[in-house]
């Protein structure tokens, strides 16, 4: 088998649907009210020097993914364990999303529908171009950045006059304090969520740089959510943007251009779709990477369907319901999320700096 | 094999064509009950709520240019509970997406709106978009009951109507989603038009004028249709209308269009109370003249735009007294124009926002500019 190699372009489409996709209509935490736009530069700002570290272990192990890494350097059981680890958090993070978007089609488009049968379509779809490869998925993901990128840009817009500007102010109303709890929720959900990606970096070029691929997908996806979060809190204002499931849904659904381009909340919705089938996609190549290399596999494609299938069955019964949803996403997850998203990444980093100066003073 | 293989996967993706294609739970449009709007009442009887929707029927003949409507009403203890029940009388389960009218009566309003209308921002199946009326009447299904009179949809009319209240300015136009938003904010209290049934010659008609106000979500007065006007010019809400000003003898007798007007708040602290300064500033046109003097002759343009100005800061004064001393309740976000650029001082007032609004210093400054004089440049001379 040939190794799939994707370019950087297209990598760094996957990065940014990857982190943009859940936040474009579950929108960010939001305890700060109308100055959530500040926490979320400065879950920008923090991000960044990760997405350096992770860059790095790239250099140090070109080629190579997170569990080949991590079996390097702790070891054949240790490593093993940690890999483990970090298959639950990849699959557990597509149930995830999955289920964001089972929530979304039951509470808003497809009412009466059963949850199961969308997540089941896209969770299909999701098997389908993970089996095909991940260069497919690349391709698809640059076509599909595009054209959400034009929808995202014209509903940007047509939303213009709805603004309200005088949402905006007082200027940190409740002050700092709300706004560093935001700063940690917007850091681990969604931007550090990219530690994901690490479990693919098999697929960049040797020679190639994850500096780029990492800092401007979340520089570029940072930009998409600072976007969507204002134009949420000036349509809706920060009383109301609290209350809601889904902020961003809602706000189109106020666009309303000369009684004639009204309703189009439906049709942006399509953006959601194509983020959140990026996002689930890259997760279960990166579960499925996971096992083949624990279990010593040939490929990974032999276990893709029935791990695609888990994480849809996980996604069913993982909450019971949307206010269990919400709960997890913004006040557990960011403590759940810290270990897999910094601890073990900057342990690994460390480990491996030492490793290899080790490796270097020895060869000369 | 290979034949046989082709064989199967056409019928498979026919088999699939047939059975995936289309929705899940499809409704056709002739099993729908489309909701036209609603009027929402007390029964006197139980005191439960009384729902009365106005339905569109979709059985028009060939030979009928305008669609018909439907009446129906349920008392019931919960809305859903009277939305889902009124299937048993149509048979047809309601659709509300293209609902354009909310009308509540004034007893339901009284005693407090969330009841009425958090299933309405709530259900999926609804809009929030959707227009919301206090009726003058003694009930609203009486506003929704002119229809069999004036032999159109009741709510679509309304609907129409709030459209084009930006040429008179008589009331405000308030979405349910507005109204909510109102409710959810500090130093802001809701608003809502006021509907009744006109009724001139014998012909009734329905009439859109006036402010019911709010305290949280309970009505507790209203403003007439000129109040109205000036609590939308201290809103900033004002995009057209009708200032009639006298001429110098008392007589109404010049009319002002307006053509646009530009608000705004300075809330500051004066000699240790708070202060809010309102400026308001109209640009018009003399759109009619009354006299045979004409406008030139004893009266200068300056004149008619000073007296405008005069009578509009007494108007405005007058209906913001009004307002703090019999209602109590911030419709002209005040509060939240303090908050917004004053949160300091915002932080001092908030816990006792109503008092504090209750003696707030309100000064007005109003300019209003004539620009031109329409089509002609002076009164109708008489020649004989």
């Amino acid at each position: 088998m040939s190794k799939e190699i994707i370019p950087a372009g297209q990598s760094i489409s996957i990065a940014v649907l990857f982190i943009s996709g859940s936040s474009l209509f579950m929108g960010t935490s939001g305890q700060s009210g109308n100055s959530s736009w500040i926490a979320i530069i400065f879950a920008i700002s923090l991000a960044v020097p990760l997405m350096l570290i992770y860059a790095r272990l790239h250099v140090l192990f070109p080629g190579k993914d997170l569990y080949d890494m991590l079996i390097a350097v702790f070891g054949a059981v240790f490593g093993r364990v940690l890999s483990c680890l970090y298959i639950w958090y990849a699959l557990h993070l597509g149930a995830l999303v999955l289920r964001n978007f089972g929530e979304f089609s039951k509470t808003v488009a497809l009412t009466s529908t059963p949850m199961i049968a969308p997540m089941l379509m896209i969770g299909l779809l999701c098997i389908w171009v993970v089996n095909a490869g991940m260069e497919v998925l690349g391709r698809s993901a640059k076509f599909l950045l595009l054209f959400s990128f034009i929808v995202i840009v014209l509903i940007q817009l047509l939303s213009v006059p709805k603004f309200e500007y005088h949402h905006m102010k007082p200027l940190l109303d409740s002050g700092w304090g709300p706004v560093f709890a935001d700063t940690a929720g917007s850091f681990t959900f969604p931007f550090a969520e990219i530690v994901i990606f690490l479990g693919a970096f098999n697929v960049l070029p040797a020679k190639g740089s994850a500096t780029r691929v990492l800092v401007s997908g979340s520089l570029i996806a940072g930009i998409i959510i600072i976007f969507v979060t204002l134009r949420n809190l000036l349509v809706l204002g920060p009383d109301i943007l609290s209350s809601l499931y889904f902020p961003s849904y809602v706000a189109v659904s106020r666009i309303n251009i000369g009684d004639f381009l009204t309703r189009i909340e439906g049709s942006a919705a399509i953006v959601f779709v194509t983020a959140l089938f990026i996002k689930v996609s890259l997760c279960l190549y990166v579960t499925c990477n996971g096992v083949s290399k624990v279990f010593k596999l040939k490929s990974y494609r032999s276990v893709v369907l029935q791990m695609g299938l888990i994480m849809v069955y996980l996604s069913d019964f993982i909450y019971k319901d949307i206010m269990e949803m919400q709960y997890f996403a913004y006040h557990i997850y960011k403590v759940y999320a810290l270990p897999f998203q910094v601890v073990i990444p900057v342990m690994l980093w460390i480990a491996a700096e030492v490793l290899s100066r080790r490796k270097s003073s020895k060869s000369i | 094999m290979r034949t046989l293989r082709r064989v199967l996967s056409v019928l498979v993706s026919v088999l699939l064509l047939f059975s995936i294609s289309g929705c899940w739970n499809y409704t056709e449009v002739d099993d729908m009950s489309i909701v036209a709007g609603v009027a929402i009442d007390k029964n006197k009887a139980d005191g439960k709520l009384l729902l009365t929707v106005e339905l569109v029927d979709t059985n028009g003949g060939l030979d009928k240019t305008q669609a018909g409507f439907k009446m129906i009403s349920l008392s019931g203890d919960t809305m859903f509970e009277i939305v889902r029940n009124i299937i048993s009388i149509t048979g047809k389960k309601l659709f509300w997406s293209h609902a354009k009218a909310i009308i509540v009566s004034e007893e339901v309003a009284r005693e407090g709106l969330i009841k009425a209308i958090d299933w309405y921002s709530r259900d999926t199946e609804t809009r929030s978009d959707v227009f919301i009326f206090v009726s003058g009447e003694k009930t609203a299904r009486e506003v929704l009951n002119l229809n069999s009179t004036t032999q159109a949809i009741m709510s679509f009319e309304l609907a129409q109507m709030m459209r084009d209240e930006k040429y008179i300015s008589s009331a405000p136009t308030v979405e349910i989603w507005d109204f909510i938003d109102k409710l959810e904010t500090l130093g802001n209290n809701a608003v809502a038009p006021i509907v009744n049934i006109h009724v001139k010659n014998g012909q009734k008609n329905e009439r859109v004028e006036g402010t019911a106000v709010f305290v949280e979500d309970r009505m507790v007065g209203k403003l007439d249709g000129d109040e109205t006007k000036s609590m939308l010019f201290v809103k900033n809400l004002i995009t057209g209308g009708v200032l009639d000003i006298e001429d110098k003898h008392g007589t109404p007798s010049y009319s002002l269009e307006i053509i646009s007007n530009q608000t705004k708040l300075k809330p500051r602290m004066a000699g240790g109370r708070l202060q809010m300064q309102i400026e308001t500033m109209t640009q018009t046109g003399l759109d009619e003249v009354m006299t045979v003097e004409g406008f030139m002759k004893g009266e200068t343009i300056q004149d008619i735009e000073k007296r405008a100005s005069e009578r509009m800061e007494a108007d405005i004064l007058a209906v913001i007294h009004k307002v703090q001393q019999e209602y109590d309740a911030d419709i002209f976000a005040f509060g939240e124009n303090v908050h917004e650029n004053q949160p300091k001082i915002w932080a001092k007032v908030k816990a006792h926002w109503p008092e504090a609004f209750a003696d707030l210093d309100v000064t007005v400054s109003s300019k209003v500019e004539i620009q031109s004089s329409a089509k002609t440049t002076r009164a109708i001379r008489l020649g004989d």
